[in-house]
């Protein structure tokens, strides 16, 4: 019992990067946000297929980006957390969620009528089928970069999850700022990606304590 | 008028794709967006021509673009604009723009109200929503949204033995038509609803509860919709639906229209103290909706009647012009991004008596029966690639025809 004991202590251990050197990315981004038809209605389909939310929404502000340290070396457990892309009001919240590798995505539906999630772009395909409202479906992510989600039923919901590599990486408040703390010290490519944009670059040393800064602008 | 339709069509090709929105006045912005569809029908023994409308396209045409431009006022007002670009077409650009303003009246938790004026969608059924390429699973229309009987809104059958001498011909762009006066131009019959042509008039809609309802009027009727304004008679059409939502993915709707459909030029034709007014088209309808996990069905069924005047049931009573129409319509999502999708579609004639005296009933058209099934694959998530294939019977001739066809529809 004890050997079991230690031996997963021990995994745990050899499984978890613990840098003893770490230091902090932190920064702003800057973003033009644009008003978005949440859905093009035309035709009115009523509440309980189409819901009663806003026509227009603003998309594409700081929060809609995520920024992540690419070519951090090591072997990264997954989060037990599942992260949330939630079906609210004939939309997807967030519009753009950023999910460590191999994670699994719960897709809970708040609103009162079906959706169909589905992807099919890149990455992993997958389609949820039909649920109603306070029900979820879960899918795992298992491939980098861009995972486009939509609906089935309502041609106009799309999210964007971009799947990264390591669990360096955040998506800025709506002031624009970030912050990732534990990253190894380092020179690595910090990336900032955007939606309507794509990928932004910028070469960081990252010290051994303390912090280092690096800005964008969409 | 038809130059600043291409100036407006040019700005909205060009405007940087999606529903980005331009400022137009402070606070009002315009939303772009569009479906540009790409078929080839091939192979079989038949060509597409039953799937043709009345203005000459055909949603198998190889090219098809749909440009939609709303203009959100504010919170509660919009202007939805749209246009569709089919070069097969035989009518102008100016045929195909439609038109109507919204206002959301109120919206609260348990109900809502929305007025519409202008040319507005077709306020009976459930298949308007799904009749753009990329919502539709197959590439067709059902027939009882488009396929065209003998009848005209513009000229008479002269009595019984004149309407069945013409069955079958009313799917011909050059029926000359009936003996019964009228109009002498060479035209498709009519529709029992001629979808992809909205009509001129006002609606209120909205919900209450898990009740939908929408209340219309209009200057044409569901058969022959006026969409460039004029009226043909001086009637209007009393159209509605109210549906029940009992749960999510069930919908249980009835539809109702009633109007006159006969031109004011017919009078000197009617008989006499008779006005075009006094014969209308009226058509009850039933759809229902059902939806879980990968699998979505659609039904619907409608049951409609013409007056028309010179049409008796042998004994010199008027008799009216029956059809009944009916589809079911299944998708399945096989796997990811790839569907199949299956329609089972017909009409069929009420019977008249044939005009020889011998009291013999006939149906007044040929019954019509189409399968039109195939599979869809998601290319990209805008871009569904389909191949279907059409199998047409009827009790007249042709009895069968069947082709099969790709259609690639991108939307943006």
């Amino acid at each position: 019992m004890r050997r079991r004991e230690i031996a997963i202590v021990l995994a745990a251990v050899v499984s978890t990067p613990l840098p003893l050197v770490a230091g902090t990315v932190t920064g702003t981004v800057l973003t033009k946000p644009a008003a978005r038809q949440k859905a093009p209605p035309r035709y009115y389909l009523g509440p309980y297929r189409a819901g009663r939310g806003p026509s227009v929404v603003e998309e594409g502000g700081p929060q809609d980006v995520v920024v992540f340290v690419d070519g951090v070396k090591g072997t990264f457990p997954v989060p037990a957390r599942h992260p949330q892309l939630v079906q609210k009001d004939e939309r997807f919240v967030p519009h753009v969620l950023a999910v460590q590798l191999g994670s699994t995505v719960e897709f809970p539906n708040e609103d009162d009528f079906y959706h169909n999630v589905f992807s099919v772009v890149s990455g992993d395909r997958f389609d949820l089928g039909r649920y109603a409202k306070g029900k979820s479906a879960r899918q795992t992510l298992t491939k980098p970069g861009i995972v486009v989600v939509r609906c089935e039923i309502h041609s106009g919901m799309k999210a964007y999850i971009l799947v990264v590599p390591n669990p360096y990486f955040a998506v800025p408040g709506g002031d624009g700022a970030f912050s990732i703390p534990d990253v190894p010290a380092g020179t690595y490519t910090v990336k900032a990606w955007h939606p309507d944009v794509g990928y932004q670059e910028r070469s960081v040393s990252v010290p051994a304590s303390g912090s280092a800064s690096v800005s964008f602008a969409f | 008028m038809r130059l600043r339709l291409i100036g407006w069509l040019v700005v909205a090709a060009f405007t940087p794709a999606g529903t980005a929105a331009a400022q137009t006045a402070p606070g009002a912005q315009v939303f772009f967006s569009g479906t540009l569809d790409l078929a080839y029908p091939f192979g079989g023994d038949g060509e597409p021509e039953v799937n043709r409308l009345i203005r000459g396209d055909n949603p198998f045409d190889n090219v098809r673009l749909r440009l939609f431009g709303d203009v959100v006022i504010n919170s509660r007002w919009t202007v939805f604009n749209q246009i569709l670009i089919d070069p097969s077409s035989r009518m102008g650009l100016e045929s195909f723009l439609r038109s109507y303003l919204r206002f959301d009246v109120f919206k609260k938790e348990r109900a809502d109200l929305t007025l519409q004026a202008g040319v507005v969608p077709t306020p009976f059924g459930a298949y308007s929503p799904r009749s753009y390429s990329d919502r539709n699973p197959l590439v067709s229309d059902p027939l009882m949204y488009h396929y065209f009987t003998t009848l005209r809104s513009n000229q008479l059958p002269a009595g019984n033995a004149d309407l069945l001498r013409h069955r079958g011909q009313g799917q011909s762009d050059d029926f000359t038509g009936f003996a019964g006066g009228g109009s002498a131009v060479k035209f498709n019959g009519m529709p029992m609803i001629y979808d992809p042509c909205w009509d001129v008039g006002v609606q209120a809609l909205g919900s209450a509860g898990r009740l939908e309802y929408v209340l219309a009027v209009s200057q044409g009727t569901l058969s022959a919709p006026r969409f460039k304004g004029g009226d043909n008679n001086h009637g209007k059409q009393i159209s509605g639906r109210l549906a029940f939502v009992p749960r999510p993915g069930i919908v249980l709707g009835a539809s109702y229209a009633r109007g006159p459909y006969l031109d004011s030029t017919l009078k000197p034709n009617l008989p006499a103290g008779h006005t075009a007014e006094d014969y209308n088209q009226q058509i009850y309808g039933f759809d229902a909706e059902y939806g879980v996990r990968h699998l979505a069905l659609h039904a619907e069924l409608a049951s409609n009647r013409w007056q028309s005047p010179k049409i008796t049931d042998g004994h010199g009573a008027a008799e009216d012009l029956k059809t009944l129409g009916w589809y079911v319509e299944g998708r399945y999502t096989v796997k990811p991004g790839l569907f199949a999708a299956l329609r089972y579609d017909r009409i069929d004639y009420g019977d008249i008596d044939d005009g020889t005296g011998t009291g013999r009933k006939v149906p007044w058209n040929y019954d019509v029966h189409l399968w039109e099934y195939g599979i869809g694959y998601y290319l990209t998530d805008r871009i569904i690639g389909k191949i279907v294939r059409q199998d047409y019977r009827s009790s007249g001739e042709p009895a069968s025809e069947h082709f099969w066809a790709v259609q690639v529809s991108a939307s943006f």
